[in-house]
């Protein structure tokens, strides 16, 4: 007995310490002058072109309140200079075309705008930053931009003549495909070694200093970073959204990877926040319901399920005896009916998608040609191909039976949700589907780039600019690009080609809508959905703004504020 | 003895030498490598980017050399840099294993001081409520998988009664000193809950079994014969004894407590080196999970070696010579 009492003893001192501390659910987690960011991985270092292999996500999330954007991306998904005074136009003259195809662009840095540590930003922080980024013994995760720049020049500490190698489109987005970094801190430790910069105290400890509203005080490695207001930030100098002086003193960013203690924790109220990342779609549904039921929806918490610029779809291998035709691969899509695919796997909230833009996109063709659930018309497309049911049911030709694999990432509940549907009914109009599934290593490093698979499922990650270049160009198959279906069409390789340097956004617009007619006909990839991320904020926090695009959630950090 | 030691040292070190090579070679031929990741979904990497990123990383070399490379790094005690962290692995692997000996230390001996006294005191009173009890909650206790224990003890102390934090590791911007111990014990009372109910389940069965066995032994029989009073026979004849079994399992236990606990530290968000360790591996950070996996199996090698030392101090009829 005596033993049983100990347990006790012991079991309650454990909880008691609990009883005193409990955490308010409504209110701020912490307290009113701080905000806590709930997110799922860590990032390996916040300088954002250190970004090898990282979640660069969450680095862009984290870096943006410290590092000022050259421009921004507003929920409207307007393009606005912060730390420049102006985006360069053709009209006024600061964006030149050249001879030969080439361009010359001027850009005016705000003045006033200092690293943390006191020194000015500068012009040649900018072209440190593109020199490095060119380094061959830098480990660059994106160099394609930078490459098309010739040369930078700065005739004054604030003003840069940017020559460009050849026509790109969205010069006026970007000074060099980079940004910026600190050239007086960085400088000897790139001239040491520039493969072991991203390992450099900068960027990977409080020791990175910024040039935003907000620095870092602390970096518990595996746990969390905390910004603080840094007090001398020049907000008269800059533009856009960060005029607004920042209200929150103190920024949270809590690493939680286990998707269910994220959502203890946005029950219990422990974090403010949380992102894209913190909590899987199909989870936050059930996050949501469970807080309509509870009542709390809007009063304590707001969600959003923004459909976004990612592309969840099925690539087809045009090399497969089957899927060289194009009727079958048209019957494919008839034959699956994604409509009630995304109403009964996500409530509707992650919308079908008929190509790989979605409407909000510039480049989106309304008129594309559209593929309804239509197993009847699939039927007829396959027979006319040649196909004959065969004694079990699945259709043959020449001897060989319709039978297809069907790989994705192993592990993500989500993919094989929609698998087993999609094997469900292609089975109805006589296809076999074999399905077959990776881990991402193997899946992405070996099987797509080696283009092994007859059909694979998985999502590209787009942003408002993106065009079909490198993924539906003819000339880009592995190991050139990222090409896995093998589909050549002379048409959309040539316009794909052409979309990053037509300066004229009309004329850009109107090839992708005739690319997309393309696409619409050939169907060489199978779209399903745009993913719809759900993102949350205590209600009394004002000012969130998601933007649906790859600008993070953080993009207008200096507007949150607490309801007084 | 010591000359025992002495050579059981070194045949410690061809066998930690063959370890590495085993090592190496399975990490390195797992398919797909770190940049590999680079291309998922992101249209604008291209193959010379990665092209040069192996070429930096030193992934195209032939197997022997990047191994010979590892080695003569290592004899010098540089494990060489976390591609995921950007730190040297020794000062990652440190850190973690102090976060995880905040976890595992006081488990160990939370269970330890639970489950040898519950045991004995089960196997002393056989078939009694207290032992029906006590076999529940060990077999309860070895059958419940830990994230599911966990994610349960989140719901009710964290979600429902909203007494401690659910998840994670300490309150960020606590002073140092006194209200950060206090805030971390906040955070360890759940995930130490967890781990100590795991190990104290199969513990409580073990000690209870070797009671049993001892106090069946003649010896018992003839000291109460001889008239000793109760407590000095359990205490003094039985419970010696009875130890010696349990004293090997738990310095079996100890490389356990460096392993951290992956699935725990997983569920409550805790950065300790169980969970480095499954993250290494999936990405594909071979410098840490190679180090990581070392230092461990060194570990279990000399934790092996502790237990035949204890044996032999325990067990008057071991000799080592």
């Amino acid at each position: 007995m005596r033993n049983r009492r100990a347990i006790l003893t012991v079991g309650m001192l454990l909880v008691l310490p609990g009883l005193a501390l409990a955490a308010p659910a409504v209110g701020p987690a912490v307290g009113p002058d701080t905000v806590v960011v709930g997110t799922q991985q860590e990032p390996a270092n916040v300088g954002i072109l250190f970004c090898d292999g990282c979640t660069m996500f969450v680095g862009t999330m984290i870096a943006t309140p410290l590092f000022v954007p050259v421009v921004e991306l507003t929920d409207e998904w307007k393009w606005q200079p912060v730390a420049v005074q102006k985006l360069p136009s053709l009209k006024d003259g600061d964006w030149k075309l050249l001879p030969g195809g080439k361009m010359q662009v001027t850009w005016k840095l705000r003045r006033g705008l200092r690293w943390q540590d006191g020194r000015p930003l500068t012009a040649e922080d900018f072209i440190f930053a593109w020199r490095v980024n060119l380094h061959p013994r830098f480990p660059s995760a994106g160099r394609d931009v930078s490459e098309r720049v010739e040369n930078i020049r700065a005739p004054d500490p604030y003003t840069l003549v940017v020559q460009w190698k050849k026509k790109y489109a969205f010069a006026n987005l970007t000074v060099n495909g980079v940004g910026y970094l600190p050239r007086h801190l960085l400088a000897s430790a790139y001239q040491r070694d520039p493969s072991k910069l991203p390992q450099n105290v900068w960027g990977t400890s409080e020791q990175t200093v910024g040039t935003g509203p907000y620095r870092i005080v602390e970096w518990r490695k595996g746990s969390s970073i905390t910004l603080e207001r840094w007090d001398r930030f020049p907000y008269e100098a800059v533009g856009g959204s960060w005029r607004a002086r920042a209200q929150i003193r103190r920024l949270v960013f809590r690493f939680v990877p286990d998707t269910n203690t994220q959502v203890a924790n946005v029950l219990a109220g422990t974090v403010d926040v949380f992102d894209e990342t913190a909590i899987p779609f199909v989870q936050g549904l059930e996050l949501e319901k469970r807080l309509q039921r509870e009542g709390r929806l809007g009063r304590e918490w707001a969600l959003r399920a923004e459909p976004g610029l990612v592309w969840e779809h099925i690539d087809l291998n045009v090399d497969n005896v089957h899927l060289r035709d194009k009727r079958v691969r048209q019957a494919l899509v008839y034959g699956i009916n994604r409509e009630l695919m995304v109403q009964q796997l996500f409530e509707g909230k992650q919308p079908v998608s008929h190509g790989p833009f979605p409407p909000k996109h510039y480049g989106y063709n309304p008129n594309l040609k559209k593929y309804p659930y239509d197993p009847a018309r699939a039927r007829q497309l396959l027979a006319e191909a040649g196909y004959r049911p065969g004694p079990d049911g699945i259709l043959v030709k020449d001897g060989q039976r319709l039978s297809l694999t069907f790989m994705t990432t192993a592990g993500n509940r989500t993919r094989e949700a929609v698998q087993q549907i999609v094997q469900q009914q292609l089975r109805e109009i006589g296809v076999e589907i074999r399905i077959q599934n990776q881990p991402a290593r193997v899946y992405f490093g070996e099987t797509l780039p080696s283009r092994k698979f007859d059909m694979a499922m998985y999502a590209w990650v787009f942003n408002p600019i993106s065009d079909c270049e490198g993924i539906f160009t003819g000339d880009t198959l592995p190991p050139r690009g990222q090409n896995y279906t093998g589909w050549k069409n002379e048409e959309a390789t040539r316009l794909c080609h052409a979309v990053p340097e037509e300066l004229d956004e009309a004329q850009r617009a109107r090839m992708l809508r005739r690319f997309q007619e393309i696409y619409a006909e050939e169907m060489p990839v199978i779209p399903l959905y745009f993913r719809a991320d759900y993102v949350g904020w205590k209600a009394l926090l004002r000012n969130l703004r998601p933007t649906g695009a790859d600008s993070p959630i953080t993009w207008n950090v200096t507007n949150w504020a607490w309801a007084r | 003895m010591s000359r025992y030691l002495a050579r059981r040292l070194i045949q410690m070190v061809p066998l930690v030498f063959g370890i590495s090579v085993i090592l190496f070679l399975v990490l390195v031929m797992a398919p797909g490598d770190p940049t590999d990741l680079l291309l998922a979904g992101n249209p604008k990497v291209r193959a010379e980017d990665i092209r040069l990123l192996r070429k930096i990383y030193g992934l195209d070399d032939p197997l022997h050399v990047r191994y010979l490379k590892w080695l003569r790094a290592a004899v010098r005690g540089d494990f060489g840099y976390s591609r995921i962290y950007k730190v040297p692995v020794m000062d990652l692997i440190g850190e973690r294993l102090v976060n995880s000996l905040w976890l595992t230390l006081p488990s160990f001996l939370l269970a330890v001081a639970v489950a040898v006294p519950v045991g004995i005191y089960s196997a002393l009173h056989q078939y009694s409520k207290v032992d029906y009890a006590a076999t529940f909650f060990a077999f309860f206790g070895v059958s419940v998988p830990a994230f599911w224990f966990g994610i349960l003890l989140i719901y009710l102390f964290a979600v429902q009664l909203r007494w401690l934090p659910p998840g994670g590791f300490s309150t960020p911007g606590v002073p140092e000193g006194w209200p950060m111990l206090v805030d971390r014990l906040r955070y360890m009372v759940l995930p130490v809950l967890v781990l100590s109910f795991l190990s104290m389940a199969a513990l409580t069965r073990y000690t209870r079994a070797s009671m049993l066995e001892v106090i069946r032994q003649d010896y018992i029989r003839t000291a109460r014969a001889k008239g000793l009073a109760e407590p000095v026979v359990i205490t003094k004849h039985a419970l010696r004894n009875a130890l010696i079994p349990i004293v090997t399992v738990l310095a079996l236990l100890i490389p356990g407590l460096f392993a951290g606990a992956p699935l725990t530290e997983t569920v409550f968000g805790w950065p300790g080196v169980g969970r480095l360790l499954v993250e290494a591996v999936l990405g594909g950070d071979y410098a840490v999970a190679q180090a990581a996996l070392l230092f461990l199996s060194v570990l279990v090698l000399l934790a092996n070696l502790l237990a035949d030392v204890a044996y032999a101090l325990l067990d008057p009829r071991i000799r080592y010579g």
